[in-house]
Protein backbone atom coordinates (compact mmCIF):
# COMPACT_ATOMS: atom_id res chain seq x y z
CA UNK A 1 0.00 0.00 0.00
CA UNK A 2 0.99 3.58 -0.51
CA UNK A 3 3.90 4.47 1.71
CA UNK A 4 3.69 8.21 1.60
CA UNK A 5 3.67 9.12 5.22
CA UNK A 6 3.63 12.73 6.15
CA UNK A 7 3.45 13.96 9.69
CA UNK A 8 0.09 13.48 11.26
CA UNK A 9 -1.70 16.77 11.21
CA UNK A 10 -1.93 18.52 14.51
CA UNK A 11 -4.73 20.83 15.48
CA UNK A 12 -7.88 22.04 13.84
CA UNK A 13 -6.18 24.72 11.73
CA UNK A 14 -4.06 22.26 9.86
CA UNK A 15 -7.03 19.93 9.34
CA UNK A 16 -9.00 22.83 7.88
CA UNK A 17 -6.17 23.62 5.50
CA UNK A 18 -6.07 20.01 4.39
CA UNK A 19 -9.81 20.08 3.86
CA UNK A 20 -9.52 23.14 1.66
CA UNK A 21 -6.63 21.63 -0.23
CA UNK A 22 -8.17 18.23 -0.82
CA UNK A 23 -11.84 17.69 -0.07
CA UNK A 24 -11.55 14.11 -1.26
CA UNK A 25 -9.04 13.36 1.48
CA UNK A 26 -11.55 14.56 4.04
CA UNK A 27 -14.23 12.41 2.44
CA UNK A 28 -11.87 9.45 2.69
CA UNK A 29 -11.41 10.11 6.39
CA UNK A 30 -15.20 10.04 6.68
CA UNK A 31 -15.25 6.73 4.83
CA UNK A 32 -12.86 5.36 7.43
CA UNK A 33 -15.41 6.35 10.07
CA UNK A 34 -18.09 4.38 8.25
CA UNK A 35 -19.79 7.15 6.28
CA UNK A 36 -21.34 5.50 3.22
CA UNK A 37 -22.44 8.82 1.76
CA UNK A 38 -18.80 9.94 1.60
CA UNK A 39 -17.92 6.71 -0.16
CA UNK A 40 -20.71 7.27 -2.66
CA UNK A 41 -19.39 10.76 -3.39
CA UNK A 42 -15.87 9.47 -3.99
CA UNK A 43 -17.09 6.70 -6.28
CA UNK A 44 -19.27 9.09 -8.27
CA UNK A 45 -16.45 11.55 -8.70
CA UNK A 46 -13.68 9.13 -9.60
CA UNK A 47 -15.39 6.25 -11.40
CA UNK A 48 -15.04 7.72 -14.90
CA UNK A 49 -11.44 8.99 -14.59
CA UNK A 50 -10.44 5.55 -13.31
CA UNK A 51 -12.38 3.69 -15.99
CA UNK A 52 -10.74 5.77 -18.71
CA UNK A 53 -7.31 5.27 -17.19
CA UNK A 54 -7.85 1.50 -17.31
CA UNK A 55 -9.45 1.59 -20.74
CA UNK A 56 -6.33 3.02 -22.35
CA UNK A 57 -4.40 0.01 -21.07
CA UNK A 58 -6.83 -2.87 -21.54
CA UNK A 59 -9.01 -1.61 -24.45
CA UNK A 60 -12.05 -3.37 -23.07
CA UNK A 61 -15.00 -1.60 -21.49
CA UNK A 62 -16.06 -4.46 -19.23
CA UNK A 63 -12.55 -5.12 -17.97
CA UNK A 64 -12.12 -1.40 -17.32
CA UNK A 65 -15.32 -1.41 -15.29
CA UNK A 66 -14.21 -4.46 -13.31
CA UNK A 67 -10.83 -2.92 -12.57
CA UNK A 68 -12.47 0.33 -11.52
CA UNK A 69 -14.70 -1.57 -9.12
CA UNK A 70 -11.73 -3.51 -7.77
CA UNK A 71 -9.91 -0.25 -7.15
CA UNK A 72 -12.78 1.05 -5.03
CA UNK A 73 -12.96 -2.24 -3.13
CA UNK A 74 -9.23 -2.03 -2.40
CA UNK A 75 -9.62 1.60 -1.42
CA UNK A 76 -12.37 0.63 1.01
CA UNK A 77 -10.28 -2.19 2.45
CA UNK A 78 -7.48 0.28 3.10
CA UNK A 79 -9.76 2.90 4.67
CA UNK A 80 -8.57 2.42 8.23
CA UNK A 81 -4.92 2.76 7.23
CA UNK A 82 -5.52 5.92 5.24
CA UNK A 83 -3.59 9.02 6.29
CA UNK A 84 -3.82 12.47 4.78
CA UNK A 85 -0.28 12.34 3.52
CA UNK A 86 -0.68 13.18 -0.14
CA UNK A 87 -3.40 14.25 -2.53
CA UNK A 88 -6.26 11.77 -2.56
CA UNK A 89 -5.85 11.29 -6.30
CA UNK A 90 -2.25 10.20 -5.70
CA UNK A 91 -3.44 7.60 -3.23
CA UNK A 92 -6.25 6.42 -5.50
CA UNK A 93 -4.12 6.04 -8.62
CA UNK A 94 -1.42 4.28 -6.65
CA UNK A 95 -4.02 1.64 -5.80
CA UNK A 96 -5.33 1.68 -9.39
CA UNK A 97 -1.88 1.07 -10.83
CA UNK A 98 -1.41 -1.96 -8.60
CA UNK A 99 -4.81 -3.27 -9.64
CA UNK A 100 -3.75 -2.89 -13.27
CA UNK A 101 -0.41 -4.61 -12.72
CA UNK A 102 -2.19 -7.49 -10.99
CA UNK A 103 -4.53 -7.72 -13.97
CA UNK A 104 -1.53 -8.02 -16.29
CA UNK A 105 -0.14 -10.83 -14.17
CA UNK A 106 -3.50 -12.62 -14.18
CA UNK A 107 -3.90 -12.22 -17.93
CA UNK A 108 -0.46 -13.75 -18.48
CA UNK A 109 -1.48 -16.79 -16.43
CA UNK A 110 -4.85 -17.36 -18.05
CA UNK A 111 -5.61 -18.14 -21.70
CA UNK A 112 -6.45 -15.24 -23.97
CA UNK A 113 -10.14 -14.45 -24.13
CA UNK A 114 -12.00 -13.66 -27.28
CA UNK A 115 -12.87 -9.98 -27.39
CA UNK A 116 -15.86 -8.47 -29.07
CA UNK A 117 -14.38 -6.45 -31.95
CA UNK A 118 -17.27 -3.99 -31.81
CA UNK A 119 -16.00 -2.79 -28.46
CA UNK A 120 -12.50 -2.27 -29.77
CA UNK A 121 -13.39 -0.04 -32.69
CA UNK A 122 -14.49 3.55 -32.84
CA UNK A 123 -17.66 4.10 -34.85
CA UNK A 124 -16.83 6.24 -37.88
CA UNK A 125 -18.85 8.04 -40.52
CA UNK A 126 -17.69 9.58 -43.74
CA UNK A 127 -14.32 9.71 -45.38
CA UNK A 128 -12.75 12.44 -43.25
CA UNK A 129 -13.89 10.76 -40.06
CA UNK A 130 -12.60 7.46 -41.34
CA UNK A 131 -9.11 8.91 -41.57
CA UNK A 132 -9.47 10.39 -38.12
CA UNK A 133 -10.78 7.09 -36.80
CA UNK A 134 -7.81 5.23 -38.23
CA UNK A 135 -5.46 7.79 -36.79
CA UNK A 136 -6.99 7.40 -33.37
CA UNK A 137 -6.93 3.65 -33.57
CA UNK A 138 -3.24 3.61 -34.48
CA UNK A 139 -2.54 6.13 -31.74
CA UNK A 140 -4.32 4.13 -29.04
CA UNK A 141 -2.83 0.85 -30.19
CA UNK A 142 0.60 2.46 -29.89
CA UNK A 143 -0.31 3.81 -26.46
CA UNK A 144 -1.44 0.36 -25.37
CA UNK A 145 1.76 -1.22 -26.65
CA UNK A 146 4.02 1.13 -24.69
CA UNK A 147 5.84 -0.23 -21.65
CA UNK A 148 3.55 0.04 -18.62
CA UNK A 149 5.63 2.74 -16.93
CA UNK A 150 5.68 4.97 -19.99
CA UNK A 151 1.97 4.56 -20.61
CA UNK A 152 0.98 5.10 -16.99
CA UNK A 153 3.19 8.18 -16.67
CA UNK A 154 1.89 9.92 -19.77
CA UNK A 155 -1.75 9.03 -19.00
CA UNK A 156 -1.49 10.36 -15.48
CA UNK A 157 0.10 13.56 -16.79
CA UNK A 158 -2.16 14.28 -19.74
CA UNK A 159 -5.38 12.36 -19.13
CA UNK A 160 -5.58 12.83 -15.37
CA UNK A 161 -3.61 16.08 -15.29
CA UNK A 162 -1.52 15.12 -12.29
CA UNK A 163 1.80 16.76 -11.46
CA UNK A 164 5.17 15.13 -12.05
CA UNK A 165 5.65 14.93 -8.28
CA UNK A 166 2.35 13.13 -7.75
CA UNK A 167 3.06 10.75 -10.60
CA UNK A 168 6.44 9.94 -9.08
CA UNK A 169 4.72 9.13 -5.76
CA UNK A 170 2.10 6.97 -7.47
CA UNK A 171 4.78 5.07 -9.34
CA UNK A 172 7.19 4.78 -6.41
CA UNK A 173 9.80 6.53 -8.46
CA UNK A 174 11.72 9.79 -8.93
CA UNK A 175 10.54 12.83 -10.85
CA UNK A 176 13.45 12.50 -13.25
CA UNK A 177 12.50 8.89 -14.04
CA UNK A 178 8.92 9.98 -14.67
CA UNK A 179 10.11 12.71 -17.03
CA UNK A 180 12.20 10.18 -18.91
CA UNK A 181 9.26 7.78 -19.30
CA UNK A 182 7.02 10.58 -20.51
CA UNK A 183 9.64 11.79 -22.98
CA UNK A 184 9.99 8.29 -24.42
CA UNK A 185 6.23 7.79 -24.56
CA UNK A 186 5.78 11.09 -26.35
CA UNK A 187 8.42 10.22 -28.92
CA UNK A 188 6.83 6.83 -29.57
CA UNK A 189 3.41 8.42 -30.00
CA UNK A 190 4.83 11.09 -32.34
CA UNK A 191 6.44 8.39 -34.45
CA UNK A 192 3.14 6.51 -34.59
CA UNK A 193 1.32 9.66 -35.69
CA UNK A 194 3.87 10.39 -38.43
CA UNK A 195 3.62 6.84 -39.69
CA UNK A 196 -0.16 6.93 -39.65
CA UNK A 197 -0.20 10.25 -41.54
CA UNK A 198 1.99 8.67 -44.19
CA UNK A 199 -0.17 5.55 -44.36
CA UNK A 200 -3.42 7.50 -44.67
CA UNK A 201 -2.01 9.87 -47.35
CA UNK B 1 4.02 21.13 -32.91
CA UNK B 2 0.89 19.92 -34.66
CA UNK B 3 1.61 16.36 -33.58
CA UNK B 4 2.06 17.53 -30.01
CA UNK B 5 -1.38 19.13 -30.04
CA UNK B 6 -2.95 15.99 -31.51
CA UNK B 7 -1.21 13.81 -28.92
CA UNK B 8 -2.46 15.96 -26.06
CA UNK B 9 -5.96 16.02 -27.49
CA UNK B 10 -6.11 12.25 -27.95
CA UNK B 11 -4.64 11.55 -24.54
CA UNK B 12 -7.20 13.77 -22.86
CA UNK B 13 -10.12 11.99 -24.46
CA UNK B 14 -12.13 10.02 -21.93
CA UNK B 15 -14.66 7.99 -23.92
CA UNK B 16 -15.89 5.76 -21.09
CA UNK B 17 -18.90 6.82 -19.07
CA UNK B 18 -19.89 4.19 -16.55
CA UNK B 19 -23.59 3.63 -16.08
CA UNK B 20 -25.67 4.74 -13.12
CA UNK B 21 -25.79 1.16 -11.89
CA UNK B 22 -22.03 1.10 -11.30
CA UNK B 23 -22.31 2.88 -7.96
CA UNK B 24 -24.85 0.46 -6.52
CA UNK B 25 -23.00 -2.54 -7.92
CA UNK B 26 -19.77 -1.36 -6.30
CA UNK B 27 -21.41 -0.65 -2.95
CA UNK B 28 -23.04 -4.04 -3.12
CA UNK B 29 -19.65 -5.66 -3.78
CA UNK B 30 -18.15 -3.77 -0.84
CA UNK B 31 -21.00 -4.83 1.43
CA UNK B 32 -20.48 -8.37 0.22
CA UNK B 33 -16.83 -8.09 1.26
CA UNK B 34 -17.89 -6.92 4.69
CA UNK B 35 -20.29 -9.81 5.05
CA UNK B 36 -17.60 -12.24 3.93
CA UNK B 37 -15.15 -10.79 6.46
CA UNK B 38 -17.71 -11.18 9.22
CA UNK B 39 -18.37 -14.77 8.17
CA UNK B 40 -14.65 -15.49 8.21
CA UNK B 41 -14.32 -14.05 11.71
CA UNK B 42 -17.15 -16.27 12.89
CA UNK B 43 -15.62 -19.26 11.16
CA UNK B 44 -12.22 -18.61 12.70
CA UNK B 45 -13.79 -18.26 16.13
CA UNK B 46 -15.37 -21.67 15.63
CA UNK B 47 -12.00 -23.06 14.55
CA UNK B 48 -10.37 -21.64 17.65
CA UNK B 49 -13.05 -23.14 19.83
CA UNK B 50 -12.42 -26.49 18.23
CA UNK B 51 -8.69 -26.17 18.72
CA UNK B 52 -9.21 -25.27 22.35
CA UNK B 53 -11.26 -28.42 22.70
CA UNK B 54 -8.15 -30.31 21.66
CA UNK B 55 -5.98 -28.19 23.95
CA UNK B 56 -4.26 -26.63 20.98
CA UNK B 57 -5.36 -23.08 21.55
CA UNK B 58 -1.88 -21.53 21.74
CA UNK B 59 -0.74 -23.21 18.58
CA UNK B 60 -3.96 -22.41 16.74
CA UNK B 61 -3.81 -18.79 17.86
CA UNK B 62 -0.29 -18.51 16.51
CA UNK B 63 -1.17 -20.04 13.18
CA UNK B 64 -4.28 -17.96 12.75
CA UNK B 65 -2.54 -14.76 13.83
CA UNK B 66 0.18 -15.30 11.26
CA UNK B 67 -2.36 -15.94 8.52
CA UNK B 68 -4.45 -12.97 9.55
CA UNK B 69 -1.47 -10.70 9.13
CA UNK B 70 -1.35 -11.66 5.48
CA UNK B 71 -4.48 -10.21 3.99
CA UNK B 72 -4.06 -12.07 0.71
CA UNK B 73 -4.36 -15.35 2.56
CA UNK B 74 -7.09 -14.09 4.86
CA UNK B 75 -9.31 -13.31 1.89
CA UNK B 76 -8.79 -16.76 0.46
CA UNK B 77 -10.37 -18.35 3.47
CA UNK B 78 -13.57 -19.91 2.26
CA UNK B 79 -15.96 -20.47 5.06
CA UNK B 80 -16.83 -24.09 5.46
CA UNK B 81 -14.21 -25.30 3.02
CA UNK B 82 -10.76 -26.77 3.27
CA UNK B 83 -9.07 -23.41 3.05
CA UNK B 84 -5.74 -22.41 4.45
CA UNK B 85 -6.63 -21.81 8.07
CA UNK B 86 -8.87 -24.80 8.37
CA UNK B 87 -6.37 -27.07 6.75
CA UNK B 88 -3.48 -25.83 8.84
CA UNK B 89 -5.38 -26.15 12.10
CA UNK B 90 -6.81 -29.48 11.09
CA UNK B 91 -3.42 -30.85 10.16
CA UNK B 92 -1.91 -29.72 13.42
CA UNK B 93 -4.79 -31.16 15.37
CA UNK B 94 -4.75 -34.46 13.51
CA UNK B 95 -1.01 -34.90 13.73
CA UNK B 96 -0.75 -33.96 17.37
CA UNK B 97 -3.86 -35.78 18.49
CA UNK B 98 -2.92 -38.98 16.69
CA UNK B 99 0.45 -38.75 18.40
CA UNK B 100 -1.35 -38.81 21.74
CA UNK B 101 -1.48 -42.56 22.11
CA UNK B 102 -3.52 -42.48 25.28
CA UNK B 103 -6.49 -40.70 23.78
CA UNK B 104 -6.71 -41.33 20.02
CA UNK B 105 -10.48 -41.19 20.16
CA UNK B 106 -10.30 -37.51 21.05
CA UNK B 107 -8.73 -36.61 17.73
CA UNK B 108 -10.65 -34.70 15.10
CA UNK B 109 -12.83 -37.01 13.12
CA UNK B 110 -11.18 -37.95 9.86
CA UNK B 111 -14.66 -37.81 8.32
CA UNK B 112 -14.43 -34.02 8.67
CA UNK B 113 -11.44 -34.01 6.36
CA UNK B 114 -12.14 -36.55 3.69
CA UNK B 115 -9.56 -35.42 1.25
CA UNK B 116 -6.20 -35.46 2.94
CA UNK B 117 -4.30 -34.64 -0.24
CA UNK B 118 -6.27 -31.45 -0.55
CA UNK B 119 -5.26 -30.52 2.95
CA UNK B 120 -1.66 -31.30 2.12
CA UNK B 121 -1.86 -28.98 -0.90
CA UNK B 122 -3.24 -26.20 1.23
CA UNK B 123 -0.54 -26.67 3.80
CA UNK B 124 2.09 -26.60 1.11
CA UNK B 125 0.68 -23.32 -0.21
CA UNK B 126 0.81 -21.56 3.11
CA UNK B 127 3.79 -23.19 4.75
CA UNK B 128 6.08 -20.37 3.71
CA UNK B 129 3.91 -17.94 5.59
CA UNK B 130 3.84 -19.74 8.86
CA UNK B 131 6.12 -18.06 11.30
CA UNK B 132 6.16 -20.44 14.22
CA UNK B 133 9.10 -22.80 14.27
CA UNK B 134 7.07 -25.52 15.92
CA UNK B 135 4.53 -25.34 13.11
CA UNK B 136 7.25 -25.51 10.48
CA UNK B 137 8.59 -28.61 12.16
CA UNK B 138 5.19 -30.24 12.00
CA UNK B 139 4.77 -29.34 8.34
CA UNK B 140 8.14 -30.74 7.36
CA UNK B 141 6.74 -34.25 7.20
Amino acid sequence: MLQCRIKVMEGIDKTSKAAEADEDAILMLEVAKGDEHALRMLIEKWKNPLANYFYRSVSDVHTSEDLTQQTFINLYRAREKYEVSAKFSTYLFHIARHVLINEYRRSVRRPAEVSDPSEMECPVDGRGDLALGELEEIFHQTLKSLPEKQRTAILLLKQQELSYENIATIMDSSVSAVKTWIHRARNALKDALRNSHAAIE
Amino acid sequence: MKDEIIINKLLKKQPIRLSETFLDATLSAINGENAADAAREKFIDAELARMRHFKLSRLADNVIASIRRTSAIWRKIRVGSFAATTAACAAIAIILSTQAADSPSDSISINDYENMSLIADEISAISALLVQEEVRDIFSF
